[in-house]
């Protein structure tokens, strides 16, 4: 959100005072819309590590995919099946993710603001 | 929950800790990373590579490490190299792997994915002039990457490769599903036989951020005296 904001001209934050608006209407109605656009693709990537990061919380029993994948395993004996299930399952939530996100941002893209460039991130 | 804080079984669990825990952690960050980052470039070299045989495996093999979580893939290598080893040797049925090489086969093949992400942009952030000037110069395409392109790639990506490694650094306590004696699980062990919880947990958590925190304060530092000014 830092970086979106921060990748604004000042003259946007300066137009809005010349406007009369205070800084929270200006940050509503000028800077937070174009912030938003512009970070939606690093947006994507950090909806993405959340969902995928949800398979740690298996450490302290929590039940959730991963985790029961892996009972699965040790119920059944059937180490493939269910790691493939739980895979597939993983790879079709990122597919609609992205599907999902590129759709968003076709939708509210304003024509001409540049969004942010893909410089490569660090993460999980 | 702070009263009666127990300082001693830190103290006395230092030895163990750090001699069986911390050099563990290291270890495995090391090879992972060295392997990571050789195996990534060759994988970024694929991706922009125009042969479709190196391409799409490449690019196939990148998104799939990057849409799984860690903890499935530490699962899945768990179970798999020893099949493949077999797979791989000829015998009929697995081999031993211990739970050691095989963290280290999982960690270094999911970081490779991230790492030929950051590579692929420090590739694509080598002008193209420079590509152009090594054919001109009679170069062949190996020889272009290892002299002109590679070396300024890396250049340019450092901070974003230390900062991967220390993402790295901070995953491997993710062994813990492994019953791995890394630092953490190292420390977990001590908080479960001696009823420590909070002081061991407290003791690791502080010794990761003095560590995280001091190398990401170094690779900030670094990218200040090594940013290009174009």
């Amino acid at each position: 959100m830092r970086a979106g904001i921060q990748s604004l001209p000042g003259g946007q934050r300066m137009a809005g005072t010349a406007l009369g608006l205070t800084p929270p209407q200006a940050y509503r109605f000028v800077l937070l819309p174009q912030a938003f656009r512009i970070i939606l693709p690093p947006l994507t990537s950090e909806f993405m590590n959340i969902m995928k990061n949800s398979s740690v919380a298996l450490t302290i029993g929590l039940m959730e995919l991963t985790a029961r994948a892996r009972s699965m395993q040790e119920f059944s004996f059937q180490v493939f099946e269910a790691f493939t299930a739980a895979t597939v399952i993983y790879i079709l939530v990122t597919l609609i993710v992205v599907f999902g996100m590129r759709h968003v941002e076709k939708k509210v893209a304003v024509p001409g603001l540049i969004s942010a460039a893909g410089a490569p991130q660090a993460g999980h | 929950m702070f009263a009666g804080f127990d300082f001693d079984v830190i103290e006395r669990s230092l030895p163990f800790l750090f001699k069986e825990g911390m050099t563990f952690t290291l270890k495995l960050t090391a090879m992972a990373m060295t392997g990571g980052i050789v195996f990534g470039t060759l994988l970024a070299m694929a991706r922009l590579s125009s042969i479709a045989l190196f391409n799409v495996p490449a690019g196939a093999y990148v998104n799939l490490m990057r849409s799984v979580p860690l903890v499935l893939v530490i699962f899945w290598f768990y179970f798999l190299v020893p099949w493949i080893g077999g797979w791989i040797i000829g015998a009929n049925q697995p081999i031993q792997v211990g739970a050691f090489w095989s963290s280290v086969i999982t960690f270094t093949l999911f970081e490779a994915a991230y790492y030929a992400e950051i590579m692929r942009a420090g590739i694509q952030s080598v002008a193209r002039g420079q590509v152009s000037a090594g054919q001109a110069l009679g170069l062949n395409y190996w020889q272009n990457m290892s002299f002109i392109v590679l070396p300024q790639a890396f250049r340019n990506m450092l901070p974003v490769l230390l900062t991967q490694t220390i993402i790295l650094f901070q995953d491997t306590s993710l062994v813990y599903v492994l019953s791995i004696t890394d630092f953490l699980g190292a420390a977990a062990r001590v908080a479960q036989r001696d009823g420590r919880l909070v002081e061991m947990y407290l003791f690791v958590a502080v010794v990761y951020f003095i560590i995280s925190f001091s190398l990401s304060y170094g690779v900030k530092h670094l990218q200040q005296r090594i940013a290009i000014i174009r």
